[in-house]
């Protein structure tokens, strides 16, 4: 390497020295040949170092290039490895180019250092930018799903403005939030949404305890380290990626049609008229007249488009990347949008002789949301209004007003609310950190980073008067404020190449502020002022303003060994002491410690000799304890809360009164992660084939919540606590494969299989008031008022996420009837008993991705991703298959219902939990790469087709049996579930 | 080393620094600075005073449980609306468990009423003792007579618990009758420190003679021996005040009341900053926002039984006064058209049955039948909480109970001056010789949805009577003597197993 360095010094001096014109010209020809077969190579980019001039191969594998006799040409292919050939007297230069698969090469990024990835001994993954998922990609994580084994990544539904939940080995809690900790280029505790898809390098996944417990107090949910693109040396280069995308409903819900609604009433009325022979139709139905398909009202074909530019480049001593995204993302429900601008610059400087690097990251991201509602059954909410709009009714009346009808109690035209109700937010983020490492002597470096972040949002929502009551408006303004400081020394050291030790040691210090306020009033005057003069809205009440404060801080003293014998035995531990500013006076410092052991039998003789075909055949195994304190803020404190305006009797004055809304708890402390993690990492075939094997099993205790206490003799009713215990069991399986690497058609695969079982092993204090199980998953709507309407039940012994669900025996007399406590039928749904009929976590997630190379020019991508034996509560079959008919709309089987006679309204039972077990093709694309010899400044250029979602195979009879899953309840399908979207992509990438 | 070592040393001296993890409180007030100033310290009586308005509606169920569970008032299943899991049902026809929403709710608000009095009180009592302090403590004590009489006249034996810093954590229950006797000492010894004015939001001197006349006059039921002297003596205490009968009957039920001559002591509400009172959105039908001009619509729910609706006589003012039936228009005298039958609103105070579904009634069944209640005036432009303040106690209640004490403890027609008052403001003939049950009857009448029914049946023996759509045939409970009393809810006694024992 050194030797590399002085030559090309020497060339650089020779250049300067000598004008170029003094050098003669040559012309250059050969053949580029592939190692393996002898076969050409097409497309091969050979480059005059240092330069912009260059050639390509043409098809036979040829290419002819002028370059002065002293220039150094380099040769690369992706896939093969470089090689430099200086040209000297040289005219033909035949090149023979090895294939290249440095897997065992790569490197790894860990908490506060990298490692190669042969050395590691915790379960780490990795997903490079070429291995990430394409097409529409609405947050970055998107591009890691099905990519990764263990890591479950779900949305529900294809809302742009909807974000994703990340659930890594079953982490869930109570009341603690148990999403991945991001760190973003050494940040922890990023938003992984400010960053753009392709600025991202690598994605690196801790998994196991004994791997994230470096980052402690945060670490027990996994961490996922995102490094961003950074500017390589010698290389200037512009690269712009564009695509414009075409979005549709993949799946409506099945609903019946105005010409389905009428029948009914005909048949009514027919019913009718053998008493009251003088009915006519409008008796029994009012028909709106019209033939209205709510769904294709509401829903619309999604334009997304997407603007990728970035420059790069550097010298010795200094590299930039800086890149500006911008991306429009129109949702499929008319309404809703998301636009999103991420301007980023990373720099990189050398000083001191090498000594000292100085690094530099800024970036903003300006995300415009545009929002609608459809969580609930109010008369804002779009999808309820458009499922049980009657389709007799029209869109509009004749004179262009929107058509409005009172049948039932909240029947109102969506239409109009997607129209007149504006809800939209503004959110501004930056992101700036600064890191100097230093070399202090050979092989000690002291790095210092400190960070800044900084995110506004401002929210903006208006309802004119009249649409459903005398209107609305409300401003809201938030921010928060995130500043770190971390110091380490990283020091490294080999012993005769025998004895590798890397010990780290560091100081985190990071604390958070967020204030915001709003301020919101009804009785709007003015539709054109709408929210921007809030003057216009006269009625204002106590409360309708508000504003909020709060902050935390976390701080870390934390050290980690790392040692290897020959790369065969290794032997690492690693210490964190953490305190939070959220736990109590007695608990604020948790001690989080690791060990873990590798031993790669590879390296031992007896084994190669035995299995030479394997390339690595290393075992490993680790343990950790690592923590989570993701809860709110000051719920170890006595605080008193204002609890609104009151009158003092006394006076006859307004005054304000104040309640401690929960205990002191001084004892409050973290919640606590025990992992075990044996992971077998191997290659074979000269590293054709190679992957990992994962087992684990981790336990979390003093899981954080709120619980009840008696009020007499506490002050509160609430408490929070740590409390009960949850264990996670699973195994892992991630295969990569080079299974064809021929010239005209290469085929990489990467495949995961994941098993994860969470089990409740201790309830504690969670259980809900008067019960023995925790409820959980209640079902609101029209007529489902009340403590009965709960779907999920966790329980002791029992598998977390199961539904918990009075079942159905037969209907007598229209009355659906249950299995009841005592043994015998009931249809008094609070005397039904309750079985486990279902779990909403799958037994197994599956990703498989294939990249095809055909033709040397054609590039071919396939993604499935499979969830098995995941169960799904269709609590919108629940509610249209409920004879409502004929004022509302309602599924078929709603007359089917009507048939039997049913007359039990809607309820909770277990014939609506569906097996929602789906495979997905998620990512097709085909694409082209041009022969950019003849448009010169183009390196490379590639166009594709892609399509996103083509087609999901399940049983599910709902819109989408994908759901999020997060936290304790989840797997219910409530009206609520926005369209999964197909998408149709055609993009460019340009190199220049 | 001696670089490794300076590290080492900086690393250190950077951490040593910053270790403080203190967790600053912005928004909130810390436990160790509230109270702060002297308002604050005014203002912690205030807290004794908040947990009524949660009573009312179904935060705190107990207007809802006395008017539901007694012959007057139903909250009947129209189709898919108000079943809610049986819980307006359950109430009407006795068949709650301890687990049903107005059970639990009423004890939580109840208990919160105590708790908060007694938090109040441990706080009082640190302060330094001072004439002002010792009223307002003698003041908050009484507030918590008042939710103690409310808990035990709907649970029978509770424990009784007089501060919250000293409270067992397991408490046990005590009889009824020791409750009673603490409750009617309490208030008793405090009555000279209360204020002698007239004061509706305030626990003065008369809403403690108030108290004290309602607790001896439930004496029987509280402790098996009735003291109606004690009772009559406490009710002619509040009579010497300075209340009296207004001319319009619905004088004391008006948006603006809390100068009503009628009312003695009410819980404060008001449609924006004081919210919990919204019997017009649980009684109005869907489109009666036309007819008031509301901004929102209300939930066709609540109604009169048809035989109380019946008690009236067609000339009784408050027929007219108190319900909504027959035609109904919009504010400009047009016609309300329902937005199901497609013909006229009319409100039929016939209403078929408590439980009806689509299958076997009629839309304009369902939707349409049973008289609503305009009681509490709802003004032009309600919103979803009235400003209407809910009258506790009420000179018109201390007639009737001034009657009531007068027939016991002599005999039929020596109430009759009182009753006549009413009878005459009415409209309708007075009587001579009224009996015990015209009394009942009347005070039914009068006293409709004001929160009385429940106590006043147990009262008069006639709560576990049956009655329309309770009992027989009908379904729900007749003649279980078990439903005197609420049962405790299961939440509360899975917590606190020792509220299953016997009281102490």
């Amino acid at each position: 390497m050194i030797k590399k360095i002085r030559l090309t010094l020497i060339f650089l001096l020779i250049k300067v020295f000598i004008p170029g014109v003094l050098m003669a010209q040559v012309a250059i020809t050969g053949i580029i040949t592939d190692s393996d077969d002898q076969s050409t190579l097409p497309g091969v980019t050979i480059l005059e170092k240092n330069t912009g001039i260059g050639a390509i191969t043409d098809i036979d594998g040829k290419y002819n290039i002028t370059v002065p006799k002293d220039a150094v040409l380099v040769f690369s292919f992706v896939g093969y490895k470089q090689q430099e050939i200086p040209v000297g007297t040289q005219t033909v230069i035949n090149v023979v180019l090895e294939k290249q698969i440095e897997l065992l090469d790569e490197v790894i990024v860990i908490g506060y250092g990298v490692q190669k990835k042969s050395d590691k001994t915790g379960a780490v993954a990795q997903v490079k930018a070429e291995e990430m998922s394409g097409g529409v990609i609405t947050d970055a994580i998107q591009a890691l799903q099905g990519r990764t084994a263990g890591v479950l990544i779900t949305k529900k539904g294809g809302d742009p403005n909807e974000g994703y939940a990340v659930r890594i080995r079953g982490a869930s809690g109570f009341d603690s939030n148990t999403q991945p900790l991001y760190v973003v280029d050494g940040v922890p505790g990023v938003d992984p949404t400010t960053v753009a898809p392709e600025d991202i390098e690598t994605f690196n996944i801790l998994k196991d305890a004994a791997s994230s417990a470096i980052y402690g107090s945060r670490g027990s949910n996994g961490v996922i380290i995102i490094t961003t693109k950074r500017g390589k040396v010698d290389n200037f280069t512009v690269q712009l990626n564009m695509k414009v995308s075409a979005d549709q409903v993949a799946s409506k819900l099945d609903l019946l049609s105005a010409s389905d609604i009428r029948n009914y009433a005909q048949g009514l009325l027919e019913e009718a008229q053998i008493e009251n022979p003088q009915y006519t139709i409008d008796s029994v139905f009012n028909d709106g007249g019209a033939n209205t398909d709510w769904q294709d009202e509401i829903f619309r074909t999604g334009i997304t488009q997407s603007y990728n530019l970035n420059f790069s480049g550097g010298t010795e001593n200094n590299s930039y990347y800086a890149s500006i995204t911008h991306a429009n993302w129109e949702g499929v429900m008319e309404g809703t949008s998301k636009v999103r601008t991420i301007a980023k610059i990373n720099v990189t400087q050398k000083g001191l002789n090498d000594k000292l690097t100085l690094s530099g990251n800024l970036s903003g991201t300006f995300e415009n949301n545009d929002y609608e509602n459809y969580d609930g059954w109010d008369k804002d909410d779009i999808l309820y209004q458009a499922f049980s709009r009657n389709p007799t009714d029209p869109v509009y009346n004749e004179d262009g007003s929107y058509y409005e009808t009172t049948r039932v109690f909240n029947y109102q035209n969506p239409i109009a609310i997607i129209n007149e109700v504006d809800n939209t937010r503004d959110a501004k983020r930056f992101l700036g950190n600064l890191k100097a490492d230093l070399e202090l002597f050979d092989g000690l470096i002291a790095s210092a980073n400190v960070g800044y972040t900084r995110d506004d949002q401002e929210s903006y929502y208006f309802r004119p008067n009249g649409l459903i009551d005398n209107g609305y408006g409300k401003r809201e303004y938030k921010n928060t404020t995130q500043k770190l400081i971390e110091v380490t020394g990283n020091y490294t050291k080999s012993i005769n190449e025998k004895h590798n030790v890397n010990a780290l040691l560091g100081y985190s210090w990071q604390e958070s502020v967020y204030e915001g306020f709003f301020a919101q009033a009804r009785d709007a005057q003015s539709e054109y002022l709408a929210s921007n003069n809030m003057q216009a809205l006269i009625d204002l009440q106590y409360g309708d303003i508000d504003s909020w404060k709060g902050m935390w801080r976390l701080i870390g003293f934390f050290g980690r060994v790392q040692y290897n014998y020959k790369n065969k035995y290794y032997l690492s531990g690693s210490l964190r002491r953490d305190g939070s500013s959220k736990f109590g006076a007695n608990n604020q410092w948790g001690w989080f410690p690791t060990v873990a052991i590798g031993w790669d039998l590879q390296k031992e003789a007896w084994w190669s000799e035995m299995f030479p075909w394997f390339d690595q055949f290393k075992w490993r195994a680790s343990y950790g304890v690592s923590g989570n304190q993701e809860i709110g803020e000051y719920k170890s404190q006595l605080v008193f809360q204002n609890a609104g305006l009151t009158v003092d009797p006394e006076t006859g004055k307004d005054v304000v009164t104040f309640t401690n809304p929960w205990n002191a708890n001084p004892d409050l402390k973290w919640e606590e992660t025990t992992e075990y993690n044996v992971g077998l990492d191997f290659a074979v075939l000269k590293s054709r084939v190679s992957g990992s094997l994962e087992v684990y099993f981790k336990n979390t205790k003093d899981l954080l919540g709120q619980f009840s206490v008696p009020k007499p003799p506490n002050l509160s009713d609430k408490t929070w606590g740590n409390s009960g215990e949850l264990q996670n069991r699973g195994i892992e399986l991630f295969v990569q494969s080079y299974v064809i690497e021929k010239s005209n058609l290469k085929w990489k695969t990467m495949f995961n299989i994941s098993h994860n079982k969470s089990k409740i092993l201790d309830l504690g204090d969670f259980y809900t008031e008067g019960s023995s199980v925790r409820k959980e998953g209640y079902i609101s709507g029209r007529g489902m008022v009340g403590d009965e309407y709960y779907v999920i039940g966790i329980i002791e012994g029992e598998e977390l996420g199961s539904f918990y669900l009075p079942v159905y025996v037969t209907m007598i007399d229209g009355k659906f009837v249950y299995k009841s406590e005592t043994g015998g039928y009931t249809d008094n749904l609070s005397e039904a008993k309750r079985e486990i009929v279902g779990t909403a976590s799958p037994d197994l997630e599956i990703g498989w991705s294939n990249t095809f190379t055909l033709f040397k020019n054609w590039d071919l991508d396939i993604s499935f991703r499979s969830m098995i034996g995941n169960d799904v509560y269709n609590a919108t079959e629940s509610f249209f298959d409920n004879p409502d008919l004929p004022s509302l709309n309602a599924s078929p089987s709603a007359l089917d219902w009507e048939e039997q006679g049913r007359v039990s309204g809607s309820t909770v039972m277990d014939i609506y939990v569906e097996d929602g077990s789906f495979v997905r093709l998620d990512y097709l694309a085909l694409g082209y790469n041009f022969n950019t010899k003849k448009i010169a400044p183009v390196k490379n250029l590639k166009i594709y087709f892609a399509s996103n979602n083509l087609f999901t195979i399940t049983g599910y009879s709902g819109i989408d049996p994908e759901t999020k899953i997060d936290g304790v309840a989840f797997g219910i399908d409530q009206y609520n579930v926005y369209p999964k979207t197909r998408t149709f992509t055609f993009g460019i990438n340009a190199t220049f | 080393m001696k670089r490794i070592f300076l590290l080492f040393i900086l690393i250190s001296l950077i951490g040593f620094s910053c270790t403080d993890l203190n967790e600053e409180v912005f928004e909130n007030l810390p436990g160790d600075v509230y109270p702060e100033n002297e308002l604050q310290v005014a203002g912690l009586s205030v807290n004794a005073y908040l947990g009524m308005k949660d009573l009312i509606d179904d935060n705190g169920w107990w207007f809802l449980a006395q008017e539901l569970s007694s012959d007057e008032f139903c909250g009947p299943t129209r189709d898919a609306d108000w079943y809610d899991g049986g819980k307006w049902l359950n109430m009407h026809q006795h068949t709650w468990t301890s687990d049903d929403e107005g059970v639990n709710r009423m004890w939580d608000k109840m208990w919160s009423g105590v708790t908060i009095c007694n938090i109040t009180l441990d706080q009082l009592r640190m302060l330094t003792v001072s004439d002002a302090v010792n009223a307002k403590i003698d003041e908050v004590e009484v507030m918590r007579s008042f939710y103690y009489y409310l808990l035990i006249d709907n649970y029978g034996d509770v424990p009784y618990i007089t501060s919250a810093s000293n409270a067992p954590e397991k408490p046990y229950k005590i009889t009824r009758e020791a409750i009673f006797d603490s409750l009617t000492t309490t208030v008793e010894n405090n009555l000279s420190s209360l204020k002698l004015i007239d004061n509706k939001y305030l626990a003065t001197r008369y809403m403690a003679f108030a108290l004290l006349a309602k607790l001896y006059l439930n004496a029987g039921t509280y402790t098996g021996t009735p003291q109606w002297a004690k009772a009559d003596a406490y009710i002619d205490s509040v009579l010497e005040g300075p209340y009296k009968l207004a001319t319009d009957v619905l004088e004391p039920f008006v948006t603006l009341n809390d100068n009503s001559s009628e009312i003695i002591f009410s819980i404060p509400f008001d449609e924006d900053t004081y919210q919990g009172f919204r019997i017009h959105m649980r009684t109005l039908h869907y489109q009666h926002n036309e007819t008031y001009d509301m901004p929102v619509s209300p939930w066709n729910g609540l109604c009169v039984t048809p035989n109380h609706f019946d008690t009236y006589e067609d000339d009784d003012v408050r027929k007219e006064a108190y319900f909504i039936y027959g035609p109904q228009y919009t504010s400009n005298g047009s016609t309300i058209i329902d937005g199901v039958t497609k013909l006229p609103l009319v409100i039929n105070p016939i209403l078929p049955a408590l439980y009806m579904t689509a299958a076997e009634y009629t839309a304009d069944e369902y939707r349409n039948s049973g008289a609503r209640v305009e009681k509490y005036e709802i003004k032009m432009g309600a919103k979803e909480n009235l400003s209407n303040d809910f009258p506790i106690f009420r000179i018109t209640d201390f007639y009737l109970m001034k009657a009531e004490t007068l027939i016991r403890l002599g005999g039929p027609g020596d109430g009759d001056s009182w009753i006549n008052e009413i009878r005459d403001r009415a409209e309708v003939d007075t009587w001579s010789g009224a009996t015990l049950d015209q009394l009942l009857a009347e005070r039914g009448r009068e006293l409709f949805c004001e929160g009385h029914r429940r106590q006043d049946l147990v009262r008069f023996g006639k709560f576990t009577d049956e009655w329309w759509a309770k009992g027989d045939d009908q379904g729900g409970l007749a003649g279980d003597l078990s439903v005197l009393t609420f049962p405790i809810p299961k939440y509360a006694t899975d917590a606190n197993p020792n509220l299953l024992l016997d009281p102490q």
